[in-house]
């Protein structure tokens, strides 16, 4: 893309713009080549008012008929670039430009043969004698009728210096396994883990569950029914089931762990069953005698008929 | 944008779905009835330490009667002895009220297998009355002996004499709206004898009667004594579930 540019830049720009003849011109020692090569072929030309008619077919002409290929020989090999262009800048004119020039009439024949690299460098001495030409900074520059005219140097669009910084590669310190990041975040965890582990293990085992009632009896007196069981000093509660399963609550006869319910006031029947179970963790639970849900609630039942 | 907006929709369905598992919570929660606490028994002041107590001084008036009789319903033989005594008009100048005809019942035996004997006594002579009953068929005796049905008018006209819990309630007035109960403490029996409890029936102005009654196993009624403008009675229930000997029909 950029050689293309700068080729067609180089044949077009001759009378156009002299900005742009400039900028292309101080891309290089290439570009001062082709610069050298129209002063030495002003002379024989001489006609700077026929320069103007070529580089309008230039644009047209040149980057069609001069492929990507053949400049490059011209370009990357230097050194001969200095004979072709001052023996070609005829011969390309004519091919570019056929119809206005004379001078151009005396080399129709040669295109054929080394035709490539002229157009791009014969437009170029036509227009340098028509318009001032840029040199690189601190070469002198040519003004009007070719006089070198000293002119302050020019900044190069480019920078040379590097706006980033280079980062340098950080020599990788060989550290030891346990102080490896990972590593101590890891064992970190590992630690916290177990620790989680092990509380709560210890909270299973002291706070097992509700209060367990263990050992209800119950004696069936002439006149009361006393029950009597084991557990922590907790509040109870105290349930009768009737023979029908409705369960009526008899908390409040609760002392300690024994109870004495009077028969009279029909609270229970010989039929009965009580369920005693702690308080405060059962809150709320139905009451039942099905040993599955007394196991949940660590309660126990007994029965009036129990009683020996 | 968009996205934002689908963000808030679910964080809204989010918060609209909070309070819907809290009620779900809740609901699983509150799943469980609340049991029923007993009414008519004082239940935080029951203090028993002796087995044949039966707490019925802390059951309120009505129902420590209503647990009377219904012992009493349930028992099986019982031994009544009592007096009726019928007031008549008081004479001119005297607030007291002569006695008029007594009569006296004494009864053993279950409802359905008894012997009983009532005397009235009109204070001229005594006429006494001799019923056994056994069953479909009873003895009556007053001159001489008659068997009849049970069901016959010579036994069923001193009802409620012949029935305990019949006569109880009836003298009782249960099911007397105005009537009131209240339960008195606790007396020690002699030794041998049941503590009793003592409960006073009335109504709003007077005394209609005291009913002791056995703090001791069943509460059993020990002693009835009631009066009213159209006599008095006293009477003593001994024996309760005792079977006893009864001689046989004589037909």
């Amino acid at each position: 893309m950029s050689d293309g540019q700068h080729r067609g830049g180089g044949t077009e720009q001759g009378g156009v713009a002299d900005d742009d003849l400039e900028l292309t011109v101080t891309r290089g020692r290439r570009a001062r080549r082709a610069a050298d090569a129209p002063v030495d072929a002003i002379a024989p030309g001489g006609a700077p008012g026929g320069a103007p008619d070529a580089p309008q077919d230039a644009p047209v002409t040149a980057p069609v008929t001069s492929p990507p290929p053949r400049p490059a020989p011209s370009y990357s090999s230097l050194p001969p670039v200095p004979t072709v262009s001052s023996s070609e800048p005829t011969r390309a004119s004519s091919v570019a430009a056929s119809p206005p020039a004379a001078a151009t009439a005396s080399s129709p024949p040669a295109p054929a043969s080394s035709a490539p690299v002229a157009p791009t460098w014969s437009s170029a001495p036509t227009a340098l004698t028509t318009s001032r030409l840029g040199w690189e900074p601190g070469a002198p520059r040519l003004g009007e009728g070719g006089e070198a005219v000293e002119t302050a140097p020019k900044r190069p669009l480019g920078s040379e210096i590097g706006v980033l910084p280079e980062l340098e590669h950080r020599e990788e310190k060989k550290r030891p396994l346990w102080r490896h990041p990972a590593f101590l975040v890891s064992g970190v965890l590992t630690v916290l883990a177990v620790g989680v582990g092990a509380t709560l293990m210890i909270l299973s085992v002291t706070s097992a569950g509700p209060p367990q009632v263990t050992a209800l009896t119950v004696a069936a007196g002439e006149g009361n029914i006393r029950l009597d069981w084991d557990g922590p000093d907790v509040p109870y509660d105290l349930y009768a089931v009737a023979s029908d399963g409705a369960a009526t609550d008899l908390t409040q006869l609760v002392r300690g762990t024994e109870a004495w319910i009077p028969r009279a006031g029909g609270l229970v029947t010989d039929d009965s069953c009580f369920v005693v179970r702690a308080a405060e963790s059962t809150a709320g639970e139905p009451v039942s005698l099905e040993p599955a849900d007394l196991g949940d609630q660590s309660a126990q039942s007994v029965c009036v008929a129990d009683a020996g | 944008m968009p996205a934002d907006g689908r963000t808030r929709g679910r964080r809204l369905a989010a918060l609209a779905a909070l309070p819907l598992v809290a009620g779900l919570l809740v609901g699983c929660g509150s799943e469980s009835p609340v049991v029923p606490t007993p009414t008519g028994v004082a239940l935080p002041d029951v203090e028993l330490s002796d087995p044949d107590r039966n707490g019925v001084e802390y059951l309120d008036g009505p129902t420590a009667l209503d647990a009377v009789l219904r012992s009493v319903r349930t028992a099986t033989s019982v031994t009544m002895a009592g007096t009726f005594t019928e007031l008549l008009e008081a004479l001119p100048g005297s607030d007291e009220r002569p006695e008029g005809r007594t009569l006296s019942v004494t009864f053993v035996g279950t409802a359905a297998d008894y012997s009983a004997r009532v005397e009235v006594d009109d204070g001229t002579a005594v006429q006494t009355t001799d019923v056994r009953t056994s069953g479909a068929t009873s003895e009556v005796t007053t001159t001489a002996a008659s068997c009849v049905s049970s069901a016959d008018n010579a036994v069923t006209r001193f009802a409620p004499l012949l029935s305990p819990p019949t006569l109880l309630s009836t003298l009782l007035r249960t099911g007397d709206a105005e009537l009131t109960v209240s339960t008195g403490a606790v007396v020690e029996g002699a030794p041998g004898e049941p503590a009793t409890v003592e409960l006073v029936v009335g109504d709003d102005s007077s005394v209609a009667g005291t009913l002791v009654v056995s703090a001791e196993g069943e509460p059993r009624p020990l002693s009835f004594t009631a009066a009213d403008p159209s006599g008095r009675g006293v009477f003593t229930f001994s024996r309760w579930d005792e079977r006893a000997s009864l001689p046989d029909l004589g037909c």
